[in-house]
């Protein structure tokens, strides 16, 4: 015996032909489907195909060389790039099109099961001895609401915000892609390396920016410049705090400065400026060569994890036919993860064979292979990242609305019985918007005497 | 006893021991239709999860953070996580009881991988000394339980559909399982989502950018869609039965992949944590 009624589809308002059947395609099942299938498809091949954002020039250019007909066919459909191609965008861009229309369907659907009328008589399954009066009064007491009265027809719901839970959601999920769409549209993100002392003036070369489908080069408003890096250690070694200050030198004004530190974010002129976790010592060096040409060399490397582990790297320089293969203690003695003495290991490397290796501290100097090297110094570095980004708002306000679709689905389920007046008894049809199977219980409460009847 | 790991090492072993006896006496419970057993059962799980609580307290207290730096930390958590949310569930629900079939030795199971794993206590980087952090993780572990309990209603409907088991009869009609676990995977779904999101505001007030698409976040993302496809499969193109239990099952692989496997990979920035 079914004690469930169907909600009646809900009418179309009268539209154009071409706005009507491009909303209907927008809604159909099928195209959410296909949406949600392309924008899986994306993210698969985004995970499995090397992206530029976040591979290195080198490994890209030899995955390419590699695979010569998907690179080509990656570099045509920007496979390679696939969250800043125009085409992704789109893919966003209809998903949020079907999500909004989705959102408003189902904002009209609450609307009427909220505050609507009672469905035809013949959806009412139920039929009870017991007098109309006495089970309006025993629902009223288990907590429903009396929404509507037409004639002898009552509709009474218990829970009614819970109609608004699945449109909250949309909702939601609405506001945060059309958030993340405008940030992948416009967004101007750039990260710099810079030493203490560097200035990075506006149109210099970013160490790796990111920056949406319309928009330009990032230009900073002013240069910056780095004044100090301190870094702070747990004593297991591991990362406390990192601290940057900096100054925005503005012309013919007074310069600004900035403290940074790690999830303490500074705005300046409009621009994000966020502390990196990334940091190190850049080290000046030297080279003598035989025919006492001095060829100064800057290796920047990031700060050890440990006392007594180095950090690598490997440097070219075309100054220089080697390879510089560097590796970097923080301390000289490596009992300190943070002290004013780092050193540096170098070693010249030339097809795989050594030419030479010394290890420096600040103003030593020595032999390596045909040269003389000298550290002459060492300055901390850090990365700083600026930002200019817009649609975080929404993403944030979305989020919430997305909690409170949540909170509305599951914590306050909807039900609702129509109930009228048969003779002495009354006939009804009882609905639980979500986990009818949890509240079946309730409905018997409600009827005592309940009988099923015929239809 | 002055050795703080000792005494989280037999604090975890014991509510593991704990955990098996009661995924052992519910088990039996169930199956044999052993009211006092299935009891029992209930009883050694709270006395396990007091004992684990303790465990996770103690650790909190000498790590300084949260339960959520490495995957000693974290599995522990989730399993602890996964325990309250059932008998909360069980309390609200008495029907969802028979889940506690799978629950309860996937509770034991994920306490007991994670006491193989390094318990080396890491300190708390400052990226991650955030609230939005908490959020992040909290939401993960509330949509993996409710998933937990999905995934038990799904394999009770194959094997009811398939055999016929006295104690498979006493689990509720093929209907009722069926959407059950359609409902608990719209929970998780939904936590799901308020967990990546959580995570993409921590992201932006930690580096600056909402989202990284390092392979954490998108096989995340992609899992989302998964659950999300399979449930507009289920709601607007009726799928239902062993076909919709079937793509549950792969929605639920792919959730686990991503949570435990896909954050081992270096190129993440949760490798960080999850090492």
């Amino acid at each position: 015996m079914p004690l469930f009624f169907q909600d009646t589809p809900l009418a179309d308002l009268d539209k154009p032909p071409l706005l009507s059947r491009l909303k209907q395609t927008l809604l159909a099942r099928k195209t959410v489907l296909l949406l949600l299938i392309l924008l899986m498809s994306s993210l698969f091949l985004g995970s499995t195909l090397p992206q530029r954002f976040n591979t290195p020039d080198l490994t890209l250019a030899r995955w390419q060389q590699a695979n010569p007909v998907l690179g080509r066919f990656a570099a045509v459909l920007g496979l390679d790039h696939i969250y800043t191609t125009p085409w992704f965008a789109v893919l966003l861009a209809l998903f949020l099109s079907s999500l909004l229309l989705s959102t408003i369907e189902q904002s009209r659907l609450a609307l009427r099961r909220t505050w609507g009328p009672p469905p035809p008589a013949q959806h009412l399954p139920l039929a009870s001895s017991r007098p109309f009066e006495k089970v309006l009064a025993a629902a009223q007491q288990a907590g429903f609401r009396l929404v509507s009265r037409v004639d002898h027809t009552c509709r009474l719901v218990r829970n009614a915000a819970g109609y608004w839970g699945a449109a909250l959601f949309h909702l939601g999920l609405l506001l945060v892609l059309a958030g993340v769409l405008l940030l992948v549209l416009t967004q101007k993100r750039g990260l710099v390396h810079l030493a203490e002392g560097e200035v990075f003036s506006p149109g210099m070369a970013w160490t790796s920016q990111e920056k949406g489908v319309l928009a330009d080069f990032f230009f900073l408003p002013e240069a910056v410049r780095l004044e100090s890096v301190r870094p702070e250690f747990w004593e297991t070694d591991d990362l406390k705090q990192q601290r940057a200050t900096v100054t925005f030198l503005e012309p013919g004004t007074e310069s600004t400065t900035c403290e940074l530190e790690i999830n303490r974010t500074v705005f300046h002129r409009n621009i994000r400026v966020d502390q990196s976790a990334s940091f190190g010592h850049a080290f000046l060096v030297i080279l003598v060569d035989e025919a006492g040409r001095e060829l100064p060399l800057r290796m920047d490397l990031e700060h050890p994890s440990r006392r007594d582990q180095a950090s690598y790297n490997s440097f070219e320089f075309e100054s220089v036919p080697y390879l510089v293969k560097a590796k970097y203690y923080a301390d000289a003695s490596h009992r300190s993860i943070d002290s004013g003495t780092p050193q540096l290991v170098l070693r010249l490397d030339l097809a795989g064979e050594s030419a030479g290796e010394i290890s420096l501290l600040p103003g030593q100097q020595g032999s390596l292979g045909p040269y003389t090297a000298r550290l002459i110094g060492t300055a901390r570095w850090t990365g700083l990242v600026f930002s200019d980004l817009q649609g975080m708002g929404l993403v944030f306000f979305g989020f919430f609305v997305i909690i409170g679709g949540g909170v509305l689905i599951y914590c306050l389920p909807p039900r609702e019985i129509v109930l009228q007046a048969a003779g002495t008894g009354c006939r009804l049809a009882w609905k639980a918007g979500r986990f009818a199977a949890f509240y079946e219980s309730e409905l018997q409460g409600i009827l005592e005497d309940e009988q099923p009847g015929p239809g | 006893m002055n050795n703080p790991a000792l005494v989280e090492t037999i604090l975890h072993w014991t509510a593991v021991v704990l955990y098996v006896l009661a995924s052992l006496a519910n088990t039996t419970g169930l199956i044999f239709a052993r009211p006092r057993a299935e009891r029992a059962g209930y009883r050694l799980a709270l006395a396990g999860l007091l004992v684990h609580s303790a465990a996770l307290l103690h650790r909190w207290v000498e790590a300084g953070h949260g339960p959520y730096m490495v995957r000693y930390e974290v599995l522990s958590s989730n399993a602890w996580m996964a325990l309250v949310l059932f008998l909360l569930f069980a309390r609200l629900f008495p029907r969802v009881r028979p889940t506690s079939i799978i629950v309860f030795p996937g509770v034991f199971l994920l306490l007991a991988i994670g006491i193989f794993t390094n318990p080396e206590i890491r300190k708390l980087p400052p990226t991650l000394s955030s609230i939005w952090l908490v959020l992040h993780v909290s939401f993960y572990k509330i949509a993996l339980a409710t998933l937990l309990v999905a995934l038990a209603f799904s394999l009770f409907f194959v094997l009811k559909n398939r055999f016929s088991w006295a104690w498979l009869q006493r689990l509720p009609e093929l209907g009722s399982l069926d959407a059950y676990s359609y409902r608990f995977a719209g929970f998780g779904f939904t936590f799901w989502a308020i967990g990546m999101l959580a995570g993409s505001i921590w992201a932006y007030q930690s580096w600056g950018r909402f989202w990284a698409w390092d392979p954490v976040e998108n096989w995340s993302l992609f899992t989302w869609s998964l659950f999300g496809l399979y449930l507009h499969l289920r709601r607007f193109f009726g799928w239902q039965g062993e076909k919709a239990a079937a793509l549950f099952l792969f929605c639920f692989t792919m959730a686990v992949l991503s949570m435990f496997f896909v954050p081992l990979l270096s190129s993440s920035v949760h490798s960080e944590y999850f090492q």
